[in-house]
């Protein structure tokens, strides 16, 4: 009873700024200490929600983007894994290849828009692309490094028990490197989200992105705002869903859990 | 990552290689890509847009966007990071929705920011200080927050007055996780101003990017593309460099 309590206590804890925040935020609205056309009232913006979700672009919007984000997330993650395993078996590969790679990180994934669409025209064949190279890098940097520190000593066991080299890798190093491997997979479906939504808005006829920039450039503020809630809902929740994944995995019996410290 | 001698004059060879065997290849006529153009192409469009400005022009106003809405952030973040951080009350009663806006991909605030102040130029700074805030101000709150006890019983030992306190002790002890935030803002801020340019502000690098693309220009788009690589990689390695002197500083003070 006393846990229940003080967990509701901690819940309300929390909930007092937001609901503080949405408290003033009514009231200027519905004062119109700022004009409507820039802030709508709360209620405005959850009829303009009702609306969209009643004519199905709410939905649609977010089947489009979830579907981009989440397949150029599965594809990067895929081939993350996969480089990562194939360069980690030479050391100087990878530090031959750290400094062009590095280079291209650091370009901003919405600067591979203007030629991706010059590849692959507008729409979903431009979009999967730009999120597959946007949302690798924090999967093949951790694989990369968790590939790397496996412990000496497993190395030495895989070696006198004679297993042959794939096995070696499917059987050793990757449950090592698998804590590493899940925080880049995490951090890779957010930025795939992202990544998703800018490219719908600079190139896309569908989507959350290009839906919010319609209703943008149509000053329809309730749709902008109520779009942009749900944004921040999907980045929540696609993080709270990969920790809480990570977490099973990780601490799943048989598997080794060794905890890295390569959060970047 | 530490990269050896041997390894750096490999990496310069294995770039060689690749540019030179796909220049190779497009010239030979075994493949050709039209909208991939060859390297030679690249650098010549790049030292065409360099000579008649098309270059300096969208760069200068890039860095110089980024540089006004990096200051921002920094200052706003870590003014607001070191008052919400210090007051206990304040900190604890804060702490779930900061972390909860943290998650709220920053490219979706460009609408809202366009909505209230047009495709304007005060646009791409509010949206770029915008998002670069909240690593600054996340991590200032932390490194002040946790502040040893014993520190600050010693502070007041010495009769500290409450900026001196400040000052000598919460800002040395937190510093190094305030740079961490501001190495994290730098990177955004300069994605989010070339993304805002790119979505919304017809100026800047972004926008050189999108119309050379819209212009089905191949060459002049890579061009802009390795520049804005450069970039990216000029403002890091300058921020690295200006890191380890104030942290050097830092640990001497303290």
């Amino acid at each position: 009873m006393a846990a229940v309590l003080a967990g509701v206590r901690a819940v309300a804890h929390r909930l007092v700024v937001p609901a503080l925040a949405v408290l003033a935020w009514y009231v200027i609205a519905k004062r119109e200490l700022v004009s409507p056309v820039f802030l709508p009232t709360p209620g405005g913006v959850l009829a303009a929600a009702r609306d969209m979700w009643r004519a199905d672009t709410l939905g649609e919007a977010t089947r489009y983007t979830l579907g981009s984000a989440l397949s150029g997330w599965i594809i990067a993650c895929v081939l993350g894994v996969v480089v990562a395993i194939v360069i980690t078996r030479n050391r100087f590969l990878v530090d031959a290849l750290a400094p062009p790679l590095d280079f291209v990180r650091s370009l901003p994934a919405a600067a591979l828009i203007p030629p991706a669409t010059l590849l692959f025209g507008f729409g979903r064949a431009m979009e999967i692309p730009v999120v597959v190279l946007g949302a690798i890098w924090p999967v093949l940097l951790n694989a990369t490094q968790g590939l790397l520190e496996t412990e000496p000593q497993l190395h030495d066991v895989a070696r006198s028990i004679r297993l042959s080299r794939l096995r070696r890798v499917y059987s050793i190093e990757l449950p090592a490197a698998l804590p590493a491997i899940l925080l880049g997979v995490r951090t890779a479906l957010s930025v795939a989200v992202i990544v998703a939504v800018v490219a719908e808005m600079v190139g896309s006829s569908g989507g959350l992105g290009y839906e919010l920039i319609l209703a943008s450039q149509r000053f329809q503020s309730g749709e902008v705002y109520a779009l942009v809630f749900l944004l921040g809902a999907i980045g929540v929740a696609a993080n709270a869903l990969v920790h809480a994944l990570e977490r099973r995995i990780v601490s799943r019996p048989g598997s080794l859990s060794t905890t890295t410290d390569s959060d970047n | 990552m530490t990269v050896g001698k041997g390894a750096r004059a490999a990496s310069v060879a294995l770039v060689v290689v690749v540019l030179g065997a796909w220049e190779v290849v497009v010239r030979a006529g075994w493949i050709s890509f039209e909208t991939i153009p060859t390297p030679s192409a690249t650098v010549r469009a790049w030292s065409h847009i360099a000579a008649n400005g098309q270059l300096a022009g969208p760069v200068l106003h890039t860095l110089q966007f980024f540089m006004i809405s990096f200051l921002l952030a920094a200052v706003a973040g870590i003014v607001l990071g070191m008052m919400i951080g210090l007051n206990k009350r304040c900190y604890s009663y804060l702490h779930a929705s900061l972390e909860f806006l943290r998650f709220v991909p920053p490219p979706a605030i460009i609408p809202l920011v366009l909505l209230v102040s047009g495709f304007t130029d005060r646009s791409e700074i509010l949206i770029a200080a915008f998002a670069s805030l909240w690593p600054v101000l996340l991590n200032t709150a932390k490194g002040v927050s946790v502040i040893d006890p014993q520190l600050r019983d010693a502070g007041h030992a010495l009769c500290l007055s409450r900026t001196q306190l400040l000052v000598k002790l919460v800002m040395p002890a937190a510093l190094p996780l305030i740079v961490v935030g501001l190495r994290l803002a730098l990177s955004l801020c300069l994605i989010i101003v070339i993304t805002t340019e790119i979505v919304a502000i017809r100026q800047g690098i972004g926008f050189a990017l999108v119309s050379a693309s819209s212009a089905l220009q191949p060459a002049t788009v890579y061009a802009y593309l390795v520049t804005v690589g450069v970039l990216g990689t000029v403002v890091n390695v300058a921020f690295r460099l200006l890191e380890r002197r104030v942290l050097l500083r830092g640990w001497s003070t303290s």
